[in-house]
């Protein structure tokens, strides 16, 4: 059986020209590989500008790779058109306002992909929208809301639903937990967790927080400088991390603890 | 279906309807809504508004002042010329010619250049940049200029003077219209559509377009002030719209020789001007002043 998602050599230069002159290339992403099973999470960490984005881009089909391909079910994905990528990967961004048109109702933009990859009737797929968005937890109601008379919690949610209203099989998030505070945070990964299960839904997240992904992930992909460092299981890099960068991502939070008589109490 | 009226629950307004208050808090910019409103509504129907036919002349009543004057008749209600022609009509069969057709002008300019700004905005590179910049050669020309050229050409008349504003026109439409859907093209949200597999054609129309509308409605404005002075300027030169015909721009230039006889000939057709172009004018920039404060709150 073919794995369902598998990355082969992918690599990723972006041109920076400068008025005539030939321009000068510059590499976010080296060439990698690694591969993912049905079911599976997989956590994409490191510093600021290792490439961890590029490659949620890439896997999304946001932006093309310049070398490499990636397959899906044994199919390469640069001979598929976004529609038929859509109906297998979807992506959450970032900043969810700003993933969201702020003229359209939030009902109407979670439609837009039923219009383009289903032969759904208007009906159905209102009644589907509404099932999606209790699902994540908002209310049939919030079809007719535009997007900035929700809290972020809530924009959030509606990027989530937009994710996966096709029901597809893999779902990539980019840092998408970040601007969130902790409590919604973790009814999201909750949500998140909860929809794995049931819909059995494969997750790549880019993430910087260690114990989100300590919770969630089953295996863990390092960047650095573009490269990638490491790739295992869980367990094994958080037991038996090989590099430094490793250990200090995955155990920044005691990194921080401040000395217990160091207030300003004193 | 929300189920509303259970509860008292306060609503955001949409994008637009928010754009709609702002413009609604500021009187100037109601009143020249108003204004506005009105100048058009008196120009579909002038019609049958006029009292009488504007060609009409009375011999027994040349050179009538206003009724509010002691020596003026109410059925003359802005007096008449020296041709014994009642001003009201006139400035009310004007507004066809000083409004409308400025009107129809900027509808052709806005259409085509709409559609050659979609069209670069939405393709890239060299296509982008010659469709952008097809016409740009126009716009080292003034507009009067280029209207004087072509009368030159082809002789004065209304169509030569609508073709010469229409072409003036399309470039500054082409390059509103292509650089807000460049702005828009690299936001997120249209990555996301685009991931969703939506067509470009439904790219353009459902999710750009909705939040470029407010430039188009400014540039509309911007426009059609432009286009009622330059045929109101080239009525008045006499290049334009041909002397009987009302024109406002031609009224005030045969009023010249009788301005200090008969200054309402000359001072009513000037004030149904100022007061269109102002209104056109205070309402673009209050729709403007809008989108700025809504940009700023986001």
């Amino acid at each position: 059986m073919t794995k369902l998602l598998d990355v082969q050599a992918i690599s990723k230069y972006y041109v920076h020209k400068d008025g005539w002159m030939p321009g000068q290339r510059i590499c976010a992403l080296e060439p990698l590989s690694f591969s993912l099973e049905r079911g599976e999470t997989l956590a994409i960490m490191g510093e600021t500008g290792s490439g961890k984005s590029t490659i949620a881009k890439l896997i999304a089909g946001a932006e093309r790779a310049s070398a490499g391909e990636i397959f899906l079910n044994g199919q390469a994905m640069s001979s598929m058109t976004d529609q038929q990528r859509c109906r297998h990967v979807r992506m959450i961004f970032q900043d969810s306002l700003r993933s969201l048109n702020p003229q359209i109702t939030v009902g109407k933009q979670l439609c837009e992909p039923l219009i383009f990859n289903t032969q759904m009737s208007p009906q159905d797929q209102k009644q589907r929208v509404h099932e999606v968005l209790r699902k994540v937890g908002l209310l049939p109601d919030h079809y007719h809301f535009y997007p900035h008379m929700l809290a972020s919690g809530q924009q959030q949610r509606v990027c989530i639903a937009r994710a996966i209203v096709l029901e597809p099989q893999i779902v990539v998030a980019d840092e998408a937990f970040v601007a969130l505070d902790p409590s919604i945070r973790a009814q999201i990964i909750n949500l998140i967790l909860d929809l794995q299960e049931d819909m059995g839904i494969s997750f790549i997240f880019v993430s910087h927080s260690a114990e989100i992904v300590k919770h969630v992930s089953d295996k863990i992909l390092i960047m650095h400088r573009g490269k990638m460092i490491e790739f295992g299981t869980t367990r094994a890099l958080i037991n038996h991390p090989e590099e430094q960068l490793t250990k200090t991502l995955l155990h920044s939070e005691h990194k921080y603890k401040v000395p217990l008589h160091s207030t300003t109490k004193e | 279906m929300p189920n509303a009226n259970i509860y008292f629950q306060q609503r955001e307004p949409s994008p637009l309807r928010q754009l709609w208050l702002h413009v609604n808090s500021n009187p100037f910019a109601v009143v020249a809504f108003y204004i506005l409103s009105l100048a058009l509504v008196v120009m579909l129907g002038s019609a049958w508004l006029t009292p009488y036919s504007p060609d009409a002349q009375f011999a027994d009543a040349i050179l009538q002042p206003p009724s509010w004057d002691e020596s003026g008749e109410i059925n003359f209600l802005f007096g008449t010329d020296d041709l014994g022609r009642d001003i009201l009509s006139r400035i009310i069969a004007g507004s066809v010619y000083s409004l409308g057709y400025p009107l129809i002008a900027v509808v052709i300019a806005a259409v085509i250049g709409i559609s050659i700004g979609a069209w670069a905005g939405m393709s890239r590179g060299v296509q982008s940049s010659t469709l952008n910049h097809l016409l740009d050669v126009i716009l080292s020309i003034p507009s009067l200029l280029l209207a004087l050229v072509i009368i030159a050409m082809l002789g004065p008349s209304l169509i030569n003077v609508m073709f010469a504003i229409t072409l003036v026109l399309i470039p500054q439409f082409i390059h509103v219209v292509h650089n807000a859907i460049y702005d828009e093209r690299y936001k997120e949200y249209v990555t996301a559509s685009r991931l969703n597999g939506v067509t470009r054609w439904y790219m353009l129309t459902r999710v750009i377009f909705p939040n470029i509308t407010s430039v188009l409605v400014m540039q509309t404005t911007f426009a059609l002030s432009t286009a009622i002075l330059d045929i109101a300027a080239l009525g008045f030169l006499g290049l334009g719209v041909q002397a009987p015909a009302p024109e406002w721009g031609t009224m005030l230039a045969r009023s010249l020789d009788q301005v200090y006889v008969s200054p309402w000939m000359m001072v009513l057709p000037g004030l149904a001007l100022f007061l269109t172009i102002l209104s056109i004018n205070v309402l673009g920039d209050s729709i403007r002043a809008a989108i700025a404060e809504r940009v700023r709150n986001s």
